[in-house]
């Protein structure tokens, strides 16, 4: 067996030649237009096109849509590859959900790796004061690397438990459109090649959001970042789509919308942000990308009529803000929105109660997309944009407070009382929330005006930011991983390392946020290579001590957590079908999950969270008759 | 985002599609594919349209004269009003086309393929030769790219909106072939579907973009 | 379509292409002539009279109650 019958080692030559041919493309359109035959960054920017398009053809993600063109029939293949091993399936282009969802969150983890990696290094130049290993380009290179990988890993782990999952939920054969599903999570591999590669045609240093003008001006990595944000946003959009439809055409007679399981509820929310913001950000960074590669000045303000006003036919950079913010404020939804599901998913199980107001729950996500597009503003409170647009975004970033407060009281009604089992995942459940609310409550501060002017760009954000993602995602995420990986792998990990994980990282992040949001009081401002010590009354670089340890012992936790579902992936101990006694209908079929999930159409026949009543069904197989 | 390679391709009209509930009948499994090809079509629309909204939000923000009024360069009118009427036209026979095949009339089909995609190529000959003057020796433009944020704006728009277009061409005229070799019937046409409705959005979006671009606003002098 | 085609008659559907175009052509002549005349070329004027060719593309033309409606295909 060759190396190139793994989908993914044809995929990179695939990506490899493009970038080649697109090159000779540029070189060969620039000689004929009388031009010098070589310049890096049209070449570079065309050539990451078409490897882009190259690692598609070549992955043979496409292979489908083009035998359509032509007519010919393609029936869906089910199962393994027939003439190579089965695990081979993992590494090429498979329809099935599963595997599909298997392939996002791994890509998803390893560049949680990469993106952890480049942040315990630049955490340890930062735990002293003065510069010692990491030069000032290289620095802000690698904040905003930390800041983008991370984005991806997050995309990629929520489009892995919404892929794996909805199905599932709501009893379908698969996604409503498998290729789409599969080009979907084949976009996510040149991007994030795309990504990395960009470190090594100069960089990118002014951090993630990119501002004009000085990703305008910036070396050429910018643009094979911009490419690669691309591809990650084509993978958004079409995988929200795809979930959208199977969410609403393909549920099992008598799931109405209110008897899903609330995380298809969190799914349906986030999809709708990301098939419709997504489209922003690539507006945005496709405009920065023609700035520079043809001179459309949408961003540059040096006027055209010169003398008479200075400012007519001027761009102006405060646009490109209100463009990234109207995707990037939303996306944080799209990243939160799924792990407090999961939140609410997990909790009436090991609570062994019904989840507490469940429509509020549903309703609440909701609610938190729709208002979530009207909040951008407030990123740009001290952006010089018109001083009256700042009261509506304060107030309507301040209302996004009231249904996450519905979501919280409804966790805490859900506990309340319950026969509560503290099994891992119901462990990071309980840090989440701990997490999260911290996250939660410096929100206002942050959304207030005057409290936001002395805060905005320092280390306070930071530590925010930091406790909103890991609250909202992390720590939900790993829960996700430890509950469901008996499902995916038929074998339950071990329990005791489970633990010390939790008990590890959870500790070591309040240490860590709480420690940013410190320094950022001090006056430690985000995106710098070095700072005062005497900042602080001298405090600081204890502090910024603290948070470094802290940073590797997070670390630490997540290696343990590998290397305990690596151990027991294939020797742990048989977890048997439904080890959580979950009512969810992934839980009632054997595990792993056979390639045709469910024997026989599913029917609703009760509420899905009534756990602890008596012979309340949720749902039944024809098959089967009751469970 | 350019999302236009991502439409759900032209479906093979005869060929037994992917059963999801293999005890349905070949045809009931088609009528629900096709309600679901449709749902994922519009929700693409939906997407597409919030490009083309920062496209129109941009167009508003930037153009604006010395004491913030809505200001619009000098265009060629009459260009703009012939590539819209082009284009409107093309949008009428797609229609026909898409109502000649649910009736069976193939000749009929194909041939109003043919005149919208002969029509949509006009339109991009229009906006490229005409508008934008790539070619000088025919027609002088009267913008570059490179004119501050008129240029930047004209360009943008109809670039975006002419790939659109380019992709739109592409695909009717493999919609035409395929049709040509026998495909789709009166019952069995999500293909064509889906082409069609791909090419009235088109048309759609240049209905906001046209009055945006060529008439809304105080015309202004652009200096080269 | 086919079982629109069944109810309607085909001449009737042929015929209600041509109306609309014919509209939508009425409303383009109508725009580049408001645009011209100075008390009719405001924002307003120009964005509903896009908004009606709109509505009726996507109503006709695009047939978006399609998405909704279970026995029309």
């Amino acid at each position: 067996m060759s190396l190139f019958t793994l989908g993914i080692a044809r995929g990179l030559l695939g990506q490899v030649l493009g970038m080649v041919i697109g090159m000779l493309l540029t070189c060969a359109v620039r000689i004929l237009l009388g031009w010098e035959a070589w310049a890096a960054e049209p070449a570079w920017t065309v050539g990451a096109v078409c490897s882009i398009i190259g690692f598609l053809l070549g992955v043979g993600s496409l292979d489908d849509w083009l035998k359509w063109t032509k007519g010919i029939p393609t029936p869906l293949h089910h199962g393994p590859p027939v003439d190579k091993p089965a695990w081979t399936r993992y590494f090429s282009v498979d329809y099935n959900h599963k595997v599909i969802g298997v392939q996002y969150t791994v890509w998803g983890i390893l560049l949680l790796m990469v993106g952890g990696t480049v942040a315990m290094i630049f955490r340890t130049e930062l735990a002293r004061s003065g510069l010692q290993f990491l030069g000032l380009d290289l620095y802000n290179s690698f904040i905003g690397m930390h800041g983008m990988i991370m984005i991806f890993a997050i995309l990629l782990g929520v489009g892995g438990m919404a892929n794996y999952l909805v199905p599932l939920m709501i009893g379908a054969e698969d996604m409503a459109f498998p290729r789409l599903n599969a080009l979907g999570f084949w976009f996510n591999v040149p991007g994030s090649v795309l990504l990395l590669l960009s470190l090594f045609v100069g960089g990118w240093d002014a951090g993630w959001t990119a501002y004009p003008p000085l990703s305008a001006r910036g070396p050429i990595g910018y643009q094979l970042f911009f490419l690669g944000v691309f591809a990650i946003g084509l993978s958004s959009i079409v995988g929200s789509l795809n979930l959208l439809v199977t969410l609403l055409r393909m549920r099992p007679e008598g799931m109405s919308l209110f008897r899903m399981p609330i995380f298809c509820w969190a799914v349906f929310a986030t999809s709708l942000i990301q098939l419709t913001a997504t489209q922003l950000i690539g507006t945005s960074f496709l405009m920065v990308s023609v700035q520079r590669a043809l001179g459309m000045g949408f961003f540059d303000p040096r006027g055209i009529l010169g003398e008479v006003s200075p400012m007519v036919g001027g761009g102006d950079p405060v646009l490109f803000q209100h463009l990234f913010w109207f995707y990037s404020h939303p996306a944080v939804y799209i990243f939160v929105l799924p792990g407090l599901g999961i939140v609410s998913e997990l909790l009436p199980v090991f609570s062994r109660k019904p989840l507490f107001g469940y429509k509020w729950i549903a309703l609440s996500s909701m609610a938190i997309a729709i208002v979530g597009f009207l909040v951008w503003g407030h990123h740009m409170f001290v952006s010089g944009y018109n001083d009256i647009l700042r009261i509506p975004f304060m107030y309507a970033t301040l209302l996004v407070a009231i249904p996450t407060g519905v979501k919280f009281f409804s966790w805490l009604g859900t506990i309340w009382g319950g026969k509560v089992h503290f099994d891992t995942p119901m462990l990071f459940v309980l840090g989440a929330i701990s997490v999260f609310l911290i996250g939660g409550l410096t929100g206002p501060i942050l959304a207030t005006v005057p409290t936001d002017f002395p805060l905005h760009d320092s280390y306070f954000v930071v530590g925010h930011f930091h406790a909103t993602m890991f609250g909202g995602f992390v720590f939900p995420f790993f829960a996700a991983l430890y509950y469901w990986f008996p499902k995916v792998t038929g074998r339950m990990y071990n329990e005791t390392l489970g633990k010390i994980h939790f008990f590890i990282m959870t500790p070591a992040f309040w240490v860590q946020t709480l420690g940013q949001m410190g320094v950022g009081v001090m006056g430690m401002r985000r995106r710098i290579a070095d700072y005062d010590p005497t900042l602080g009354a001298g405090q600081i670089e204890s502090w910024q001590l603290a948070v470094t340890i802290a940073g590797f012992a997070i670390a630490f936790g997540v290696m343990l957590m590998l290397w305990n579902f690596f151990q027991n992936a294939e020797v742990g101990a048989a977890a048997g079908d439904n080890p959580w006694r979950s009512r969810s209908p992934e839980w009632q079929i054997p595990s792993p999950v056979p390639e045709h999930s469910f024997p026989a159409p599913l029917h609703v026949v009760g509420e899905p969270y009534d756990y602890g009543l008596a012979d309340a069904g949720y749902v039944t197989t024809a098959s089967t008759g009751d469970d | 985002m350019t999302a236009t390679a991502i439409e759900h391709g032209p479906e093979h009209g005869h060929a037994a599609d992917d059963h999801h509930h293999a005890g349905e009948s070949g045809l009931a499994t088609y009528l629900e594919n096709t309600r679901r090809n449709r749902l994922g079509m519009w929700l693409f629309f939906a997407s597409e349209a919030f490009l083309f909204l920062a496209l129109l939000v941009t167009r508003f923000y930037l153009w604006r004269g010395p004491h913030g009024e809505v200001v619009r360069p000098e265009l060629d009118q009459f260009a703009g009003l012939v590539v819209t009427a082009v284009l409107l036209l093309s949008s009428y026979f797609m229609n026909r086309a898409e109502v000649s095949i649910a009736n069976d009339k193939r000749t009929d089909f194909l041939t109003s393929l043919l005149i919208t995609a002969f029509l949509g190529t006009a339109f991009l000959v229009g906006v490229v030769v005409w508008e934008w003057g790539m070619f000088p020796g025919i027609v002088k433009g009267h913008l570059k790219p490179t004119d501050g944020v008129f240029g930047a704006v004209v360009f943008g728009m109809t670039g975006m909106h002419a790939l659109h277009v380019l992709s739109g061409v592409i695909l009717i005229l493999n919609v035409w072939w395929l049709g040509r070799k026998g495909h789709f019937s009166g019952e069995r046409h999500w293909g064509v579907e889906a082409c069609a409705i791909y090419w009235h959005y088109v048309d759609l979006v240049w209905i906001f973009f046209y009055p945006a671009i060529y008439l809304i606003g105080t015309t202004i002098d652009v200096p080269h | 379509m086919s079982e629109q085609s069944r109810t309607k008659r085909k001449s009737a559907i042929y015929r209600e292409g041509i109306i609309v175009a014919v509209i939508l052509a009425i409303l383009t002549l109508v725009e580049y002539y408001a645009a011209i005349t100075p008390p009719f070329d405001s924002f307003a004027i120009l964005m509903i009279l896009a908004l009606l060719k709109g509505i009726l593309v996507v109503n006709y033309f695009m047939h978006i109650r399609s998405i909704w409606s279970e026995d029309e295909h």
